[in-house]
């Protein structure tokens, strides 16, 4: 048997804690007339070093975030931009990777930020103050990340043709974003056959439609209407914006496939309709 | 009774011979006379008989002399933009950045064609109507006004800058906000406006946290209510129960909640100090039919009735332009079966 093999064999033995068998291997290697200084230096030293690298390796993957989690939160919920990005610094310092940043210490705290949206206990101004510094830090990480994050699918997103309020559809589109989509903003007051233009243009599967006004809301309808025409059936409506929020059943009468409450809520309808 | 007195009897916590109700039937005149919104709004003489068509038709207690809720920001150059089935919004906004505030002269509410059509309107309306009818009147509150001139991005993130930072700007603007809506309220009950409606969208739990509300929002509603000479209607457009404990310091007797406040328990937390108004869903109104609404409103005034210090209407800011007759018949009519059915109980 090689000294490779022998190293595996023996490596393995220990890991998995076959301390019998792992001395059998010693005595199998000197039995082939492997010197004892090769013994302790390629299969013994190599294996300890091996499973101390695999210790600390585990550790580090083991590591809780959740007090730096729960830090994060509360700085947003304070609307502590600074305190925010001061402790996500502290992070990158400390040699915490980007992706546990943001997915150990970032994505759970704005997980409760939605939860809190969901029980309506936030005010619009922190959500607003939330998205747009995790937004802000988030570009920092990934710009030191080695590669983009690959993202989970493509969405469309506008203001209601007539609507010019932005705030409820920049931070839908900041959800969506931090979740992982890819997604083209159209801006605000949106014709119905651009909504459509850009559906067949950039192979989209949903398109989420903001409005704060009903009268802009009711646009929504025609959009369906056109989608239907242009035999584009695959491509769900998602309603949003605060007629919807008053009157839960509006998005079906426009003849919208669902309504999302908040930018979270967009991001699970997302991940639904694309079967994420 | 007329309309007038049954309203000032439930603002005193007594129980009228009938419950008042303000149905916010802004845009519906246009209906009554065939107009386009657009047209209905270009003339005083239209809203005047469109409005007083309006309460023959359906028979409540006060009638509307502002158009809509957005014609203030023609007082700082702002523009509006009309729709066929809704209230004008915004268009241009008249603030670019805070540096405009270095330029611009204290506005007047004389130089918006909207606003002096509205003093018109009022003064056609108390013509008609003073003594019997409540004649109404608006204006934004000096808190959200700056979200309707600059956005709301900007005004929150300026109610979140550093101290050194936001509260020079944030003194400017809410002295020039408040001094415009202290005039134009005063200008309203001048031309006979028996109370005007303040509309403080963005000082609500729905936008901002208690504590900035206490700091901001609060004082300047305050001063601005001390300072007009007249009855002030206080429409937070937004949740406020969580801060129903500090209304009855705004100086306002009168509160219009929206459909997620719980009504009962504001009205208790207020009773004796400020009454409440509402809070019909002016949103689901749309798909109802007349047995809905009746069964909505009767729900409504069996909770908050008894006692006085309640008028029924819907949620601001508005009833929308697709509301049924039906619908709106069956909310006025529910004061009447209400009572009805309440003496006929004992």
């Amino acid at each position: 048997m090689d000294s490779e093999l022998l190293y595996s064999k023996f490596y393995q033995s220990l890991k998995e804690e076959r301390y019998l068998d792992a001395k059998g291997i010693i005595y199998q290697a000197h039995q082939q007339g492997m010197p004892a200084g090769h013994i302790l230096v390629k299969l013994v030293n190599r294996a300890l070093d091996q499973m101390q690298k695999s210790i600390q390796s585990q550790a580090v993957q083991t590591v809780d975030f959740s007090s730096e989690s729960k830090k994060y939160f509360e700085c947003l919920v304070a609307a502590d931009r600074n305190g925010a990005k001061q402790l996500i610094d502290e992070a990158l310092k400390n040699q915490i990777v980007p992706s546990d940043i943001m997915h150990k210490i970032i994505t759970p705290a704005m997980d409760d930020i939605g939860r809190l949206q969901s029980k309506e206990e936030i005010s619009l101004s922190q959500i607003y103050l939330a998205s747009k510094t995790t937004e802000e830090i988030l570009e920092k990480l990934i710009s030191l990340m080695p590669s983009k994050p690959q993202g989970i699918g493509k969405v469309l997103l506008g203001s209601a043709f007539g609507d010019y309020h932005s705030m409820g559809r920049k931070l839908v589109g900041a959800s969506l974003r931090f979740y992982g989509f890819d997604v083209i903003d159209l801006g605000m007051s949106v014709p119905n056959e651009k909504f459509v233009e850009y559906a067949l243009k950039e192979n989209i599967n949903i398109i989420f439609v903001s409005a704060l006004l009903l009268h802009t809301a009711e646009h929504l309808k025609g959009l369906k209407q056109l989608l239907i025409e242009k035999k584009l059936h695959h491509v769900k409506l998602v309603a949003g914006g605060a007629p919807f929020n008053f009157d839960k059943e509006l998005y079906r009468r426009l003849g919208c496939d669902a309504t999302a409450p908040h930018g979270i809520a967009a991001v699970q309808i997302a991940k639904d309709l694309l079967g994420k | 009774m007329d309309s007038l007195d049954r309203i000032l009897k439930t603002l005193c916590f007594k129980e009228p011979e009938m419950v008042p109700v303000l149905p916010v039937l802004l845009l519906q005149g246009a209906k009554e006379l065939k107009l386009s919104i657009r047209e209905y709004f270009s003339k005083h003489e239209n809203i005047i008989e469109g409005q007083t068509l309006l309460v023959q038709k359906y028979g409540h207690d006060g009638v509307y002399g502002f158009p809509h809720v957005v014609e203030d920001v023609e007082a700082f150059g702002g523009e509006l933009m009309y729709f066929e089935s809704g209230p004008p919004s915004v268009g241009k906004m008249a603030w670019r950045s805070w540096s405009d505030l270095d330029k611009i002269k204290m506005p007047s509410f004389s130089s918006s064609p909207t606003m002096m059509r509205t003093l018109k309107t009022i003064e056609g309306l108390a013509s008609r109507f003073k003594g019997q009818k409540l004649i109404v009147g608006a204006a934004i509150a000096p808190f959200s006004l700056p979200s309707m001139l600059i956005g709301t991005e900007p005004w929150f993130e300026l109610l979140w800058e550093d101290e050194l930072i936001r509260e020079p700007i944030l003194n400017k603007v809410l002295n020039i906000t408040k001094n415009l809506c202290v005039s134009w309220c005063n200008a309203q009950i001048q031309a006979g406006a028996d109370v005007v409606v303040l509309a403080d969208g963005i000082a609500s739990a729905t936008c901002i946290m208690r504590n900035q509300f206490e700091k901001y929002a609060l004082p300047v509603i305050k001063d601005t209510i001390h300072a007009i000479e007249g009855t002030v209607v206080y429409e937070p457009v937004g949740h406020i129960e969580p801060f129903v404990d500090l209304l009855p310091q705004i100086g306002s007797g009168l509160v219009i909640l929206e459909h997620k406040d719980n009504i009962k328990k504001c009205k208790e937390a207020l009773y004796g100090k400020m009454s409440v108004m509402g809070n019909l869903n002016n949103i689901e109104i749309l798909r109802w039919d007349k047995e809905i609404a009746l069964q909505k409103c009767l729900a409504l005034l069996n909770q908050v009735a008894p006692g006085g210090g309640f008028i029924l209407s819907t949620q601001g800011p508005e009833i929308p332009w697709g509301t049924s007759d039906e619908v709106i018949h069956a909310i006025v009519e529910s004061v009447k079966i209400w009572q009805k059915t309440r003496s006929a109980n004992g």
